[in-house]
């Protein structure tokens, strides 16, 4: 026994939230300097936007050759008639939810190193609901007509069918956006009207003839941006209410949301997809991608942007381990479905286990056990968890790894069902593949032009954080 | 460091006189229970005493394995929480091998709950013949075997690390238990849910579901909060409790100001911000149960197939539909409602009444998943014995409960983490590294 008492942080140190020496001034300059755009763009941001935009003519490109040609340009058919479309739109909106858990979730739960990433994350569910929205859209074949989906009878007297859980996707999607662009924006008025002030006074300071143009746009737009906020301490109160009220409103539309799309396969009696584990399994799967996702793009943008004083190791250690729990649920979810596809004494069941394991698509199973469950054990250690690059690799596994699961989940359970004379197979075609390469430019740019003119890290949130670490008067020498 | 000195016996008189009073009057009712079970049996028949007891036995489980899993998360998290029910917890882990013990009359009596140990069942249900590789007499035994060494392996090194940190304050061990906890909440998951399969769901053998695991783990982890709430709200103006968590002047008072963050010289009564929390998660238990309850009902509803729908068939309908819109109502509105109002979490009397009300709901959830499984119609003969197993095995276990309850401090006070909570200021002050200069303006 020793007999000196080691201390926890002897044995396992914990890294800060913030890196020491930051102040205030610092941390509103580390951000807002790359919205002032005071410097050109780093070369990352140019091949980002770059990339991006290439990736978003094929897109259009994609979508335009579509509305002439109508969805036959794809590989579905019966039975493969859900495809590419729905199984890109599980995942981009999987990702989306990462955003909200970030901001909503682990504000509710008091989670203080939420604050760097949160508006970063927000925005990439934004951007992620966005691809996600074009793919239901574009699969109904007549997009121009999809308000058919509201219950609107108003001309053909026509109602949408309310037990279809596809039906309450248009609900839950719609909602979710909404309250995530309205939680996304209130966050952001108090940063806005930093960047109002700081543009006005750029202009204000500077001697007449060297006034840019560009600094009073700016502040105009920013100034319009901001709806009038002053700082007041009733705005502050208003503020933080409406905050906290959003929060409340949008977990619940987290997880109603991917429950719902879990519905769209669990209400059917397919076997591989009517499985009661689902809603709980699919919210899992979403986390796990969603924070993979953030972890991909949230480690080469603190390198470039230089902020690593700002979301430190601790930010990026805890997103592993959220990612490690969300990978074991998943995994779980993984072990139900093999052992009740057998406890189930159902010959169809079984057999479709067996066609997952072992069928034509046996090699798209066994690489999502590989991305989803085999890699990501790394995170049990330390080491992996603090290293950006094991790191990186591992996200970029899940990431591949969801979208398989998903391909497995809708490919695989459709091409053999109950009767062999109806099998097919199923492959996704050029076009297919081109709208869901075309997403990635839609939400590269998006995610461009948001570095660009939008400050990507709460500014005043971590204002407010330093302030709860700094050193405090002692005891009993100030009243609260 | 202003801490007292960790001591073994941290449990002052007059409180061990109350428990081991508690721990008589307990095994007293337990006895009574038991009798008058037995005697209702006389009338009712060998085999509903065995139903029934299947089913007070799975919530006293319940209470035991959801401290354990309570017990792991909070080594993971370390919330405040936590150490306010720890050592209750812990005691309840505690009470594991009795259980183990008290599983011998569901061995012993099989028979007389798990169909498939019917040959001429499994003629006549081909479906749950294909099943006998996993559903039969040895196998069933030796998992439960399994599980029983898991549980109370989980809880006897968690309870040794526990003990070894009291007594030492060595931060090594608070390493350990942060490991077990991960490692130990992965094994009582899978455990717990092969568990809940074999003894639960396979007595209905033609019936499946993937969430049916993390229904009872689900259920668990509400009857844990609730027990530990009710207890610690008996507890949190005795000794280490003030001047731990408790507020050592006028106490009345602090209560009464919500927002209050600490006047001068007043320790912060933190104990309403941690039954705060515990009302939290009571709330996100109940949602969790409900969330999983409802989606398995859609998702078999809606598929409406042979083999599962009549596990609710059997649930809505001979006098049961009576329980499913109690359980609808009280097992999630009421609750619901009152949870998301913040008096009622910050204030002890609603807060300890509610998880009464709750242990309560459990109980009729058990009741409503495993006795109509036996036979379709609401067994008047089951709901008495089973009322009076419920109190018979509780008072037992309650007995033993508070016996191990006084063999420890009543807070873990070995662990510097449960000490930075006490203090004024957050732990993460302590760990974080301070700005040098702070004095730019924003």
């Amino acid at each position: 026994m020793a007999t000196v008492t080691r201390r926890l942080d002897d044995i396992s140190p914990k890294e800060p939230v913030i890196a020491p020496g930051q102040t205030y001034g610092s941390i509103t300059d580390l951000v807002n300097d790359v919205v002032d755009q005071t410097e050109r763009p780093p070369r990352f941001w140019l091949a980002v936007f770059g990339i991006g935009s290439l990736l978003l003519m094929l897109l259009l490109n994609a979508v335009g050759y579509l509305l002439i040609r109508g969805p036959g340009i794809w590989g579905i058919n019966i039975p493969v008639a859900w495809g590419f479309a729905i199984i890109n739109f599980v995942w981009w909106v999987g990702i989306g939810h990462a955003g909200t858990l970030i901001s909503a979730i682990l504000l509710l739960l008091r989670q203080e190193w939420r604050t760097s990433i949160n508006r970063f994350a927000e925005a990439m569910t934004l951007f992620a609901l966005m691809c996600a929205g074009m793919f239901p859209l574009l699969h109904v074949g007549r997009p121009w007509v999809v308000f058919f989906m509201f219950p609107i009878p108003s001309t053909t007297g026509m109602w949408p069918q309310f037990r279809s859980p596809l039906m309450w996707d248009v609900f839950a999607i719609n909602s979710y956006m909404l309250v995530s662009a309205v939680f996304w924006y209130v966050g952001l008025l108090p940063d806005l009207a930093t960047l109002r002030d700081r543009a006005w006074r750029r202009w204000n300071d500077a001697p007449p003839p060297e006034r840019k143009l560009a600094d009073r746009i700016r502040q105009i737009a920013y100034g319009m941006a901001a709806i009038g906020w002053r700082g007041s301490a009733r705005h502050w109160h208003r503020y933080e209410m409406t905050y906290l009220l959003l929060a409340g409103l949008a977990t619940p539309l987290v997880v109603s949301v991917h429950t719902i799309v879990s519905f769209d396969f669990a209400v059917s009696v397919l076997p591989g997809w009517h499985a009661t584990v689902f809603p709980p399994y699919f919210v899992a799967g979403a986390i796990y991608c969603g924070f993979a996702m953030v972890l991909v793009l949230m480690i080469p943008i603190r390198k470039v942007y230089r902020l690593e004083g700002l979301v430190t190791m601790n930010h990026i250690e805890n997103m592993a381990k959220v990612m490690l729990v969300a990978g074991l649920i998943v995994f779980y979810g993984y072990l139900m479905e093999l052992f009740f596809a057998w406890y189930s004494g159902n010959t169809y069941e079984r057999f479709m286990m067996q066609n997952r394991l072992t069928g034509p698509y046996w090699p798209a199973y066994w690489a999502l056990i590989l991305c989803n469950v085999l890699i990501p054990q790394l995170l049990w250690l330390k080491r992996v968890r603090t290293n950006l690059v094991v790191l990186f690799i591992v996200a970029i596994f899940v990431n591949i790894g969801m979208w398989l699961e998903r391909y497995v989940i809708v490919v695989v359970s459709l091409h053999r069902d109950f009767l062999p004379t109806s099998w097919g197979a199923y492959h996704g075609t050029f076009w297919d593949w081109a709208l869901y390469l075309g997403t990635f430019g839609l939400f590269l740019v998006n995610m461009a032009l948001f570095l660009r003119f939008l400050p990507m890290i709460n500014v005043f949130e971590m204002k407010h954080l330093l302030h709860s670490k700094m050193p405090q008067p002692a005891k009993g020498e100030e009243s609260r | 460091m202003t801490m007292d000195e960790p001591t073994i016996d941290g449990v002052t008189p007059d409180i061990r006189m109350r428990f081991s009073g508690w721990s008589r009057g307990a095994a007293i009712t337990g006895i009574v229970g038991l009798v008058a079970a037995v005697a209702a049996a006389l009338v009712f028949g060998k085999a509903a005493l065995v139903q029934s007891y299947l089913f007070a036995y799975l919530f006293w489980l319940g209470i035991s394995l959801g401290c354990l899993s309570a017990m792991l998360l909070h080594q993971l998290v370390a919330g405040g929480w936590g150490y306010m029910i720890q050592r209750v917890a812990e005691a309840a882990t505690r009470v594991l091998p009795f259980l183990a013990l008290a599983f011998a009359p569901i061995l012993l009596a099989y028979r007389d709950l798990y169909p498939w140990a019917d040959p001429n069942y499994l003629i006549a249900h081909p479906v749950v013949a294909e099943k006998t590789a996993y559903l039969n007499t040895s196998f069933f035994v030796l998992r439960a075997v399994i599980y029983f060494a898991i549980f109370i392996g989980l809880a006897a090194i968690l309870n040794h690390w526990s003990r070894k940190l009291d007594l030492t304050g060595d931060a090594i061990y608070i390493v350990r238990l942060r490991r077990l906890g991960a490692i130990g909440l992965i094994f009582y998951v899978l455990a717990m849910t092969f568990a809940s399969v074999d003894w639960g769901m396979s007595l209905e053998p033609e019936q499946f579901s993937s969430i049916y695991g993390a229904w009872f783990i689900v259920g668990q982890g509400l009857l844990a909060i609730a027990f530990c709430t009710i207890i610690v709200s008996r507890l949190y103006r005795s000794a280490p409790y003030v001047g731990g968590f408790g507020c050592t002047e006028d106490e009345q008072l602090c209560q009464m100001i919500p927002g209050c963050h600490g006047a001068p010289g007043c320790a912060r009564p933190k104990y309403v911000e941690y039954f705060h929390h515990l009302g939290n998660l009571l709330l996100g238990f109940v949602v969790l149960w409900a969330y999983i309850s409802f989606s398995q009902y859609l998702i078999i509803w809606s598929g409406n197939l042979p083999e599962e729908i009549p596990y609710y068939i059997n649930r809505t309908h001979g006098g049961y539909q009576a329980l499913t819109v109690v359980l609808i109502l009280f097992h999630f509105v009421v609750p619901f409602a009152v949870l998301l109002i913040r008096r009622s979490k910050r204030s002890i009397p609603p807060l300890v009444t509610l998880c009464g009300f709750m242990l309560l709901m459990r109980a009729v959830d058990l009741f409503w998943i495993i006795i109509p499984a036996f036979r379709p119609g609401l067994l008047l003969g089951h709901l008495l014995i089973g009322a009076c197993l419920l109190v018979g095995l509780g008072g037992i276990w309650m007995a033993l409960f508070f016996r191990e309850l006084t063999k420890r401090p009543l807070l873990p006070v070995g662990d510097e983490r449960m000490r930075a909570l006490q203090g004024h200021h957050d732990p993460a002050g302590t760990d974080t590294a301070l700005p040098t200069e702070a004095t730019e303006h924003a």
